[in-house]
């Protein structure tokens, strides 16, 4: 199925097998999929007015997964996303202290499309029903 | 009064709605601090009350604590019960990175004779919800800890179990049914 009516997500990861194979699951789950390799990136479709799921890759060179929330929180593009990291990373490290609240889940690579999948809905009812909120507030 | 505090980080809302889900209507005050960006506070209450018929609520300043609840700790405030039925909101600074902290809750509470106590401890990153384990197991609660190899992240849990304060270590499925076997029990 690919109707691209799931919502958007993007992928943020500097590793292009990553990008290309969440890409293609989520895709045919029928979500739209932005690939984007850095935080930078990731910043600038944020100003363009991305909302929708970010899956967010913890350790990137230059800026890394907490600079890249960090820089999201101080330039106030929270708003209409949810976050979560897909790491390799088996233990999670002491930059996420203070961060908490603003990762939502934590996905460790290498995962499971059934489990993506599932995940992805499930962080996206949270961007739906908050714009629907905002829509009769 | 059966207290359940229930402390939860990154990874919880899916945790706690499979605890709740198809969770019956029980003589319990559930309280649920979960760390979660404001934005998502109120789509998270909702998402609980779809699974359960116990009636759910945002806290709000001044609140009183009543059974058949489960009460959501807002986003952007600690959380403190007064005499065990009064809550109390503030700004104070965060604690371990957070605001609510579990932490602060569950030391605010205190051994009464006519209140049980449960100290849960969910996913999450940090050690917030140890020390308030500790103390709720010195009030006399059972305390339980999320089974760290079902959690996203372990080290809060983790953190819980290491203060040698913990009654049990269950998966999502056995914390509901300790939760429901508490409500039940006269």
């Amino acid at each position: 199925m690919t109707n691209n009516s799931g919502g958007r997500v993007m992928i943020v990861d500097d590793d292009a097998n990553v990008r290309f194979t969440v890409k293609v699951v989520l895709k045919d789950a029928g979500f739209e999929v932005i690939s984007v390799e850095n935080g930078i990136k990731c910043l600038e479709c944020l100003k363009k007015g991305f909302s929708g799921v970010i899956l967010l890759d913890i350790m990137m060179p230059e800026m890394d997964g907490w600079d890249t929330i960090q820089a999201i929180l101080d330039n106030g593009l929270e708003n209409g996303i949810v976050i979560s990291m897909l790491t390799a990373k088996d233990k999670p490290d002491n930059k996420m202290i203070g961060l908490q609240e603003h990762v939502f889940d934590y996905l460790t690579k290498p995962f499971e499309s059934e489990d993506l999948i599932r995940r992805v809905t499930y962080y996206m009812s949270f961007v739906n029903q908050n714009d629907k909120s905002k829509l009769y507030s | 009064m059966k207290i359940v505090i229930i402390g939860s980080s990154t990874g919880g809302p899916q945790i706690i709605e499979e605890i709740f889900s198809g969770f019956p209507v029980l003589p319990l005050t559930i309280i649920v601090i979960q760390h979660i960006s404001p934005n998502f506070i109120q789509v998270f209450k909702k998402h609980i009350m779809s699974f359960t018929q116990m009636e759910t609520q945002v806290i709000v300043d001044g609140c009183k604590l009543s059974e058949k609840k489960i009460l959501i700790a807002p986003a952007g405030f600690h959380l403190l019960i007064n005499s065990n039925r009064i809550c109390k909101l503030n700004s104070d600074e965060k604690i371990h990175g957070v605001r609510p902290a579990v932490d602060r809750t569950m030391l605010s509470l205190k051994k009464r004779e006519n209140d049980t106590l449960m100290g849960i401890i969910l996913t999450g990153m940090g050690r917030d919800g140890a020390d308030g384990i500790v103390h709720m197991h010195s009030c006399g609660a059972v305390t339980i800890v999320q089974e760290p190899r079902t959690c996203p992240i372990k080290s809060m849990p983790q953190a819980a179990i290491e203060t040698g304060h913990v009654d049990f270590i269950f998966s999502p499925d056995d914390i509901k049914k300790k939760l429901i076997e508490f409500g039940s029990i006269t």
